[in-house]
């Protein structure tokens, strides 16, 4: 049985008296420990619907089962406990005024969970960030240990499933590498399962099994990750994506490993 | 000919910890042709891109050696003879068109209000050069976004109108700071395909700021990797993967790549003399 299924999910906003349709009838089903991604343009939908299973966009249509169990709105405790998400941006996601020690234990004062210090001090150590970072301020960090501090964030309530929205699009490359390393070897380690969005088609080839592309909302074709590498895509949008992908300027020619 | 000449350009901030130089000597001369500078957040290649058009405000101060545009001397000419400069003969396209864009004005009255003043064309007249402009950098339905406020618009369409704002003019020189990184990638290639038809067709010369160094090796004709404010290799696009400099090399091993490896990735190894070389 698949951990996340997704069925004929329709989003619908209301913009101006006029309907927008952002998802319309996207169905995926993605297995325990497996990571699964997204590709699109902007307004491809690919986030609304990270957004849509955590409760975050109004659902018009379709439905979503974690674990087999269709969720409740609103989601509630038991929800964030299985279901945590990255956001894109670091630098807006966590709350400028608070210490990381704060940010990371309020998921344990709500949950009324015990331990607070070896906790908050297990999960900054577990994204390799030095305990001392406990007493900083966002500002007093860089874009990439923010985005440590999100990850441990999320991690804090030991969910089986991260919605990774984007998370490495606003970090340098090589600082991108990293925190993707990060996100493998947590994955690993955890058993966490992704669903992860990216514009980045080789960063969602590095980081996931299979390939969801999405255009104006609706599916485009699913790609295992072996067809995406030899470029066995069917749909010509998909292809376009591929073809465009900055990396394939450099894809001809094999590195020489060092 | 070049048409830009800069010897030694450096950008010192004073601080409460003395002085920081944010560029420590970096030397080019551009034709008309596209340069590409590439380097992380905090390498100094934007504030070259705005020492140029002496775009750095105090504390920040700009010295170098020589800094000209066409003949004309940048580092002692006037704030007026600059102003004249700027806009019109030497474009910018900023990064982020949150900021950049007057939140407060239609997209179409900060698109005519150059022409408007500047080139002195009737309201109609304006409006029709500014819808041509919109329709230049593929923006599907111009006369809605004419209407449209900044926050009514998505990012890569804010992108399209600050490119557009700018090529308005038609600049011999556009500095282009991240042009594209707010931009999807089909959009990314239109728009590079844009600033590439006006550099052959017009012989515009192009500074292209980008982190992106696959993306500024595909489409520029130089390249120059900057790292803690110096110049740490030029190498033409062509050859970039014969780059010889350790900090070049990290930047390309460490992104990953469609049918590569699964393993991690590799990091940048700072260890080396060059990372720490000279280092405020």
């Amino acid at each position: 049985m698949s951990l996340i299924e997704v069925d004929n999910l329709t989003v619908t906003f209301r913009a101006k008296g006029r309907d927008v349709r952002a998802v319309d009838s996207v169905s995926l089903t993605v297995g325990a420990r497996e990571s699964y991604g997204l590709v699109g343009e902007s307004g491809s939908g690919k986030s609304t619907i990270l957004r849509a299973i955590c409760g975050m966009a109004p659902v018009t249509g379709g439905t979503i089962r974690i674990g087999g169990e269709v969720l409740p709105t609103p989601r509630g405790r038991a929800f964030s406990t299985r279901v945590q998400m990255v956001f894109q941006d670091p630098y807006a996601s966590l709350h400028p005024r608070h210490t990381i020690d704060r940010t990371l234990s309020e998921p344990l004062a709500i949950h009324g969970l015990p331990g607070r210090d070896t906790r908050v001090v297990q999960a900054l150590t577990d994204v390799g960030l030095p305990p001392a970072f406990r007493f900083r301020y966002p500002h007093q960090l860089s874009g990439g240990q923010r985005q440590r501090v999100a990850i441990a964030r999320a991690l804090m309530l030991k969910p089986q499933i991260l919605l990774l929205d984007e998370p490495t699009s606003a970090l340098d490359a090589s600082v991108q590498a990293e925190v993707l390393n990060l996100l493998n070897r947590l994955r690993a380690e955890q058993g966490l399962t992704f669903l992860m969005v990216s514009h980045d088609l080789a960063v969602i080839d590095h980081m996931c099994d299979r390939i969801m592309v999405l255009q104006h909302g609706r599916t485009v074709e699913e790609i295992a990750r072996d067809d995406l590498a030899n470029a066995r895509m069917t749909t010509p949008y998909a292809r376009s994506l591929f073809d465009a992908s900055a990396d394939r300027m450099l894809s001809t020619t094999p590195e020489p490993s060092r | 000919m070049s048409l830009l000449e800069v010897k030694n350009l450096r950008v010192t901030f004073d601080t409460e910890t003395g002085p920081v130089q944010a560029v420590r000597g970096v030397s080019f001369s551009l034709g008309h042709e596209r340069l590409g500078i590439v380097g992380e957040s905090g390498s100094g290649k934007t504030m070259t891109g705005r020492a140029v058009l002496r775009l750095i405000r105090p504390p920040g101060r700009v010295d170098a050696d020589v800094m000209t545009f066409d003949g004309q001397d940048l580092l002692n000419a006037t704030e007026r003879e600059m102003r004249a400069l700027r806009g019109k003969r030497i474009g910018m396209v900023m990064q982020d068109p949150k900021y950049s864009l007057n939140p407060v004005m239609t997209v179409g009255r900060q698109l005519t209000e150059g022409l408007r003043l500047r080139d002195k064309l009737g309201r109609a007249d304006a409006t029709a050069k500014a819808i041509a402009a919109l329709d230049a950098v593929q923006i599907r339905d111009p006369a809605r976004v004419m209407e449209a406020y900044p926050h009514e618009l998505s990012g890569g369409m804010g992108q399209r109108v600050m490119i557009a704002m700018m090529l308005i003019p038609e600049p011999d020189l556009l500095i282009a700071d991240e042009p594209t990184s707010a931009l999807d990638v089909t959009v990314q290639a239109e728009v590079l395909s844009i600033l590439d038809g006006l550099v052959r067709d017009r012989g515009m010369g192009l500074i292209f700021i980008s982190h992106d160094l696959r993306l500024v090796a595909r489409f520029c004709d130089r390249v120059l990797v900057m790292h803690k404010g110096v110049v740490v290799e030029e190498v033409a696009a062509a050859n970039l993967l014969e780059a010889k400099h350790p900090y070049t090399r990290g930047l390309l091993n460490c992104l990953p790549r469609i049918g590569g490896p699964r393993g991690p990735l590799p990091g940048l190894d700072r260890s080396g003399a060059w990372a720490t070389e000279g280092a405020p």
